[in-house]
């Protein structure tokens, strides 16, 4: 069992909706005509969540006098890549809140902020797919965090969308909420299959309140929500968040590592 | 050749008596919580006998550490011989190395906020001293052996209830516990 590190639910959730909402952006300023009503306040908004969530990481580290270091193992740590991307991405969405200011932002730029942002959601599930915790030591890091950007993203999207986009933006939430139902549901479940640590982080995760908090919290209320009104209400983004917090904490506390069953069958 | 250093914890003399663990902390004076060393107790599912059985682990010193592959501050080194030491100085406390390592070797120290290992004595090593553990074992347990000339045909690399990782090559090696033998007295 880990203990819960506020910082690292803080960063990981602040950039995967900032990568969401990017994301989000890129594809309707690219593709529609009419474009956000507040072109730069949706990038305001992405550059702010992503420098609170950054700024959240320094909080996580023992020596942040010392983070420039954390770029000179970019050949094999996956947490350097990870910086590095993030770093990249940033840029990006800096250039294109700085464009936002002067006019409409160019079609390059929108693709490259999309790509670089799912290539950094990437690199961040590789960076929490270690070795020791072999129930994520696989795809599922990325897919959990593609998932937050897809709901997280598209509920605070949906501030800025115009009133003509915002039953597509509703149903990229209830699609992104309704397939991280099924998954949520489903990967405990698979893991009660699986070797002796796998089986008892799913069992962890069955037990534990943050799991349920985050499923009701985060998914079904809000999929209740959605589907009543057909549209993104207000006050669900702030709901989402707090749903999305409950289920990154059971994500980070709640994983076993191989080293805690040594001496036991494996 | 150079050597290739590695612990051999021989499961059928080790008393679990924590003389390891406790040598080692001597010799480092780690925070309070905070073991380099840990003696495990093997569960019966696994050596089903009155008489206990015990795995006197610290850090395993792998052919491919990924405490030094994962770690992105590069404070971790490989030696020539296969000692893996972690630089404090380089360190910047973001415990990735915590959760790479599928040993749950490397350990948090919330003092110096930085991570922290096994080191296998290098300086005592490089000082032709033995490291503190097995200096300390009373039992010869524990030994440190060079795997490059190391050829006991009954020791393995991955005894029941030791996490089977063989991508990442840890150099610890062991012998199993012996079956417990025992004698009737003839009526």
């Amino acid at each position: 069992m880990e203990t819960l590190s506020l910082p690292l639910i803080l960063f990981t959730l602040l950039t995967q909706a900032a990568v969401g909402v990017a994301v989000l952006a890129a594809v309707r300023q690219w593709q529609t005509a009419d474009g956000p009503q507040r072109p730069t306040a949706e990038w305001g908004t992405i550059a702010g969540l992503l420098i609170a969530g950054v700024l959240a990481s320094f909080f996580h580290l023992g020596h942040p006098e010392l983070v420039w270091r954390i770029l000179t193992n970019v050949g094999t740590a996956w947490l350097s890549r990870e910086i590095l991307a993030f770093i990249v991405f940033g840029a990006l969405v800096a250039l294109a809140l700085w464009s936002a200011l002067r006019g409409p932002v160019s079609g390059w730029l929108l693709k490259s902020v999309a790509v670089v942002g799912v290539v950094a959601l990437a690199m961040m599930g590789m960076t929490y797919a270690p070795a020791g915790q072999p129930a994520i030591n696989n795809i599922w890091p990325f897919v959990f965090f593609m998932l937050t950007a897809a709901t997280a993203g598209s509920a605070v999207a949906s501030f800025f969308a115009p009133e003509a986009k915002q039953g597509l933006v509703a149903w990229v939430f209830s699609t992104g909420a309704l397939i991280s139902l099924v998954i949520y549901l489903a990967v405990p479940c698979v893991w009660l299959s699986g070797d002796a640590v796998v089986a008892a982080t799913g069992r962890a995760f069955l037990s534990s309140p943050l799991y349920w908090m985050f499923i009701l919290i985060g998914l079904v209320v809000p999929l209740i929500a959605v589907a009543r009104t057909r549209r993104i209400p207000g006050w669900l983004p702030v709901l989402v968040l707090f749903g999305e917090f409950f289920g990154r904490a059971a994500f980070f506390m709640l994983m076993l590592t191989t080293g805690s069953n040594i001496g036991n069958l494996y | 050749m150079s050597k290739r250093y590695a612990f051999h914890v021989n499961m059928a003399l080790c008393i679990g008596c924590d003389t390891c663990a406790m040598a080692c902390k001597n010799q480092y004076h780690q925070e309070a919580g905070i073991v380099w060393r840990k003696v495990y107790p093997v569960s019966e599912a696994i050596y089903p006998h009155r008489d206990r059985a015990w795995m006197s682990l610290a850090c395993n010193h792998c052919d491919n550490p990924p405490c030094l592959e994962g770690c992105p501050a590069s404070a971790y080194t490989k030696r020539d011989d296969g000692v893996v030491v972690h630089h404090p100085d380089l360190c910047i406390g973001c415990q990735q190395c915590l959760h790479t390592c599928p040993f749950g070797v490397p350990q948090y120290n919330p003092h110096t906020k930085k991570a922290e290992k096994c080191s296998l004595c290098w300086e005592r090593l490089d000082a032709g001293l033995q490291p503190a553990c097995v200096q300390g074992c009373p039992t010869g347990a524990l030994s440190l052996v060079d795997l490059n000339t190391f050829d006991d045909p009954s020791a393995i690399q991955f005894p029941p209830g030791f996490p089977h990782r063989p991508e990442v090559g840890p150099s610890t090696r062991f012998t199993l516990p012996e079956q417990p033998k025992i004698v009737r007295r003839e009526s």
